[in-house]
């Protein structure tokens, strides 16, 4: 009789496993949130700017998408298995009210189920959620953030279009470590203008000190129709060189390794234990499903990216929900369509403006 | 190949059997040619029982884009 372990490895070398995992019913979701205060100098995700005065509570545009989110996660066909992972990115999630938040979860889990373990991570700006917000999303079971910071220098966040402060992003470290939420990830960005080695070290002093579980590392990347696209050029002052970046990367991984921090993938450091499960999903090639704007799932071997446009997306959503026939056969397939490295949303052009 | 973000990198076996369906036994010898490459540069570290491929921590993660756009031409028999 074959021992388990002899079956096991005649199954990983059978191809329909690479079948059976395509088409195995999903246990992530992602759901876009296109709402920013401001877009950032850098940014070529799909948004619309609704201006520092406004927030789920009082902007229609908001309000329309979240009910548009639902009619999305209602259409969509169970495939079978409940949710493990969640992840709410954007754009700025923490736009939405604490009850919009609520509602998308609870409309998640009728439709899905949400596995009692499951992690629901959500992006979190400083300077758009208090305490009460962080707590009522945490009660709905919200139990990992990530903390969109960049930078803790006030003149580099003004340098690429940060609409939060230094103060603001120390506020909210602190409410994350008053024992709410203490799964937390600090995304941090490298390469910016007029950043030198010694801004990076202060940066990675700063993230060290404080000893999230998680960190994030991305490096700036000039990407076409940005702001930053009319004014810089790649590796040429006032952004670093090519070698000062990777220099940067390189002091990253020195520094965090020595305190501990598990380089897991790429942009990405946790602490023992705290590796994002969500993203996981994607390097691992696993399935998900997507939900809202610009977001991509892969579901049943398709990935599908819906339109990054509201206009579009609203008018896919009809035809989608009214149609009832397959899943693949109401949406636009776009082969190879890349998924933004770790929260599964196509990255090309959307216009800013039309949030109302 | 998205596994090859990871520092645990992909299953050299599983990805075998994978490319075989999607490109056929000659794009094995081609895709080796270039892992066999970096290996030498240092960019790519095999695990001593071969079972697994990665990525080198800092110099193999900086050169990712560099060593996934060659892999992939060598699967499409774009070899340069």
């Amino acid at each position: 009789m074959k021992s388990a372990q002899s079956a096991k490895s005649a199954d990983r070398l059978n191809p329909s496993v690479w079948h059976d995992r395509a088409y195995a019913p999903p246990v992530a979701a992602y759901l876009h949130i296109p709402f920013c205060r401001r877009r950032c100098f850098y940014c070529d995700f799909p948004i619309s700017v609704i201006g520092d005065r406004r927030d789920g509570s009082n902007s229609l545009g908001v309000q329309t998408y979240v009910d548009q989110l639902c009619r999305e996660i209602a259409a969509t066909p169970n495939q079978g298995r409940s949710l493990e992972t969640i992840f709410f990115g954007g754009g700025t999630p923490s736009l939405l009210t604490a009850a919009q938040i609520v509602r998308l979860l609870e409309m998640l889990d009728r439709q899905f189920g949400i596995a009692a373990t499951a992690e629901i991570s959500i992006e979190l700006d400083p300077g758009t959620f208090d305490r009460a917000k962080l707590a009522t999303i945490a009660a709905a079971g919200v139990n990992r953030v990530s903390l969109g910071v960049q930078t803790f220098d006030d003149r580099l966040l003004q340098a690429i279009g940060r609409s939060h402060t230094a103060d603001e992003i120390d506020q909210a470290i602190e409410l994350l470590q008053s024992g709410l939420i203490e799964n937390f990830s600090l995304d941090l960005m490298a390469g910016l203008p007029h950043q030198t080695a010694e801004d990076w070290d202060r940066t990675l002093d700063r993230a060290i000190a404080i000893a999230p579980p998680h960190l994030s590392y991305y490096d700036l990347i000039v990407e076409p129709g940005t702001v930053f696209d009319r004014y810089y050029q790649p590796g040429a002052d006032p952004l670093p060189s090519e070698a000062a970046a990777a220099e940067m990367y390189r002091r990253a991984a020195d520094r965090l390794t020595a305190n501990r921090y598990d380089h897991y993938e790429i942009s990405n450091y946790a602490q023992p234990g705290y590796a994002c499960r969500h993203n996981l999903t994607y390097w691992q090639n696993q399935t998900y499903y997507g939900l809202g704007l610009g977001a991509t799932s892969y579901v049943n071997g398709q990935r599908v990216a819906r339109p990054r446009r509201r206009d579009a997306y609203g008018d896919w959503l009809d035809r989608y929900v009214e149609s009832g026939v397959a899943w693949v056969d109401t949406v636009e397939v776009e082969a190879g369509d890349g998924d933004r490295s770790g929260v599964g949303v196509g990255d090309a052009g959307i216009t800013d403006g039309d949030g109302d | 190949m998205l596994g090859l973000r990871t520092a645990t990198g992909i299953n050299r076996d599983l990805w075998r059997s994978e490319l075989v369906q999607l490109a056929g036994e000659a794009a094995i010898a081609r895709v080796n040619r270039v892992i066999a490459q970096y290996e030498q540069a240092g960019v790519i570290a095999i695990e001593t029982d071969s079972s697994r491929l990665r990525l080198t921590d800092p110099e193999g993660f900086l050169r990712s884009n560099s060593v996934l756009s060659d892999l992939f031409n060598a699967i499409e028999g774009d070899e340069s």
